[in-house]
C-alpha cells in the first residue's frame, strides 16, 4: 500500500493530520488551477478552500481505481466552472495581480520582475477570453499536462470532446493573437506616416 | 493537403498526436503555404507562452485554513446532534409535565362549560383549581412525613443522588461538550 494510500484510508478514519498531508500535496494545483480559471488570488483561494472542504466530505465516495489528484481535480474543475457560470462576467484587475503568481526568480530585480508580472496579465487575459469549458481544458492541458483521456476522466467527458475543445481555444487564442498583431501593425504605420507628413 | 484540413492538425501537432506521415504532410504544407505558415506561428506563439506559464502558489497558510474550515464545520455538525438531543430531553419533559397539566385543566374546563351560568363557571374554576393545590399540599405533606418517620427517607436519599448522577452525567456528555464546541469553533 503506498503512502497516498494509507494518506486517505487515514484520513477517512477521521485522522486530521493525515488529511492535512493530502492537502499539502495538491494544494499547489488545487490553487493553480482555480487562480487560472478564476482571475484573483482571493477567488482562487477561496475555490481551493472549498474544493479540499468537498474533498474531506466526499472523501469516503472516493474510488481508488482513479488517480487521486484527476479525482481531486474534478472537484476544483467543476467547482471554478460553476463559480463562472453563475458570475458570467469575467475580467481581471490589473492591480489584483498576486505576487504569489509570479515566480520566485522574478522577484530579485524590479525589470525581470515587471516582465514577468506583464506576462502574467496577457495568459490571465488570453484565459478570460475563452468561455469555461475551454479555459479548463487549456489549464489542464498545460499546468497540469494531462493527456486527453485524464482530461476526459477529470471533466467527465470523452476524449475527442476534449481534443476538440482544446482545438477551439487554441484556435480561439491564435485568433485573438492574430486580430491584435494587426491592429498594432496599422497603428505603427499610422504613426510613421502621420510622422512623414509633419513639417 | 488543403489549408483547413492543416489547421484542423495544429493542435494534434502541438501535442505531438501527429503519426508519422501525416507529420511530413504537415511540414511538407507549411513550406508551400505562407498563410497557413502565418498562422501556424501565432498557434506555436500562444503555446510556448502558455508553456512556459509558472504554477501560481497558493499562501502559506492555505493548508492551515483549510484545516480550520474542517474543524468548524465537524463542530458544527456536533453541536447540531448535540442540540438535536437537548431538543428531544426537552420534548420528552415537556411531555411528561406540561400534557397531565393541560388534561386536568381541560377537564375542569369542560365540567365548569356544564354549569349554566358565567359567574358560577368562574366560582367553579377557581374551586377545581384550589382542590388540586390542596391535594397536591396534601400529598406533599404525606410524602414528607412518610420520608422522615420511616425508612423510605433512605430510599429518597438514593434515587436524590441517582438523580444527581444522571444530571452531572447529562451535562458532561451533552451541555458541556456543546460549549467547548462553541468555543473552539468560535
Amino acid at each position: 500500500m503506498d503512502e497516498e494510500r494509507v494518506l486517505i484510508e487515514r484520513a477517512r478514519a477521521g485522522d486530521q493530520t493525515a488529511f492535512a498531508g493530502l492537502v499539502e500535496a495538491y494544494q499547489v494545483p488545487v490553487y493553480n488551477l482555480a487562480y487560472r480559471m478564476l482571475g484573483t488570488a482571493a477567488e482562487a483561494e477561496e475555490a481551493a478552500q472549498e474544493t479540499f472542504l468537498r474533498v474531506y466530505q466526499r472523501l469516503h465516495t472516493y474510488d481508488a481505481e482513479l488517480k487521486l489528484s484527476s479525482w481531486i481535480l474534478a472537484i476544483a474543475s467543476h467547482y471554478c466552472i460553476d463559480r463562472l457560470r453563475r458570475r458570467r462576467l469575467t475580467w481581471l484587475p490589473i492591480e489584483e495581480l498576486p505576487e504569489a503568481a509570479v515566480p520566485a526568480k522574478a522577484q530579485e530585480a524590479p525589470e525581470p520582475e515587471f516582465l514577468a508580472r506583464e506576462k502574467q496579465r496577457e495568459i490571465q487575459g488570453l484565459l478570460a477570453l475563452l468561455p469555461e469549458a475551454y479555459r479548463v481544458v487549456i489549464v489542464l492541458r498545460y499546468w497540469q499536462d494531462l493527456s486527453y483521456e485524464e482530461m476526459a476522466q477529470v471533466l467527465g467527458s470523452t476524449e475527442s470532446a476534449v481534443k476538440s475543445r482544446l482545438h477551439r481555444a487554441r484556435e480561439m487564442l491564435a485568433d485573438h493573437l492574430a486580430r491584435r498583431q494587426t491592429v498594432e501593425t496599422t497603428n505603427g504605420l499610422g504613426r510613421r506616416v502621420a510622422g512623414h507628413a509633419l513639417p | 493537403m488543403h489549408c483547413l484540413e492543416l489547421q484542423e492538425w495544429m493542435s494534434l501537432k502541438l501535442d505531438g498526436r501527429l503519426l508519422a506521415e501525416e507529420q511530413s504532410l504537415f511540414e511538407a504544407h507549411l513550406r508551400e503555404c505562407p498563410a497557413c505558415a502565418r498562422v501556424w506561428q501565432q498557434w506555436q506563439e500562444i503555446d510556448s507562452l502558455f508553456a512556459g506559464a509558472p504554477m501560481a502558489r497558493p499562501p502559506v497558510d492555505l493548508a492551515a485554513r483549510v484545516l480550520a474550515r474542517v474543524e468548524r464545520r465537524r463542530h458544527r455538525g456536533a453541536l447540531g446532534s448535540s442540540l438535536l438531543v437537548l431538543a428531544l430531553g426537552l420534548a420528552v419533559l415537556a411531555a411528561v409535565y406540561v400534557l397531565p397539566a393541560l388534561g386536568g385543566f381541560c377537564l375542569v374546563g369542560i365540567s365548569a362549560a356544564q354549569t349554566p351560568s358565567l359567574w358560577a363557571t368562574l366560582v367553579g374554576v377557581v374551586a377545581h383549581f384550589l382542590e388540586i393545590v390542596v391535594a397536591l399540599g396534601e400529598a406533599c405533606r404525606l410524602t414528607l412525613w412518610a420520608a422522615v418517620s420511616s425508612r423510605s427517607i433512605l430510599i429518597a436519599i438514593a434515587y436524590a443522588i441517582l438523580a444527581a448522577a444522571t444530571l452531572a452525567t447529562w451535562l458532561r456528555v451533552v451541555v458541556f461538550r456543546v460549549m467547548l464546541g462553541r468555543d473552539v469553533a468560535g
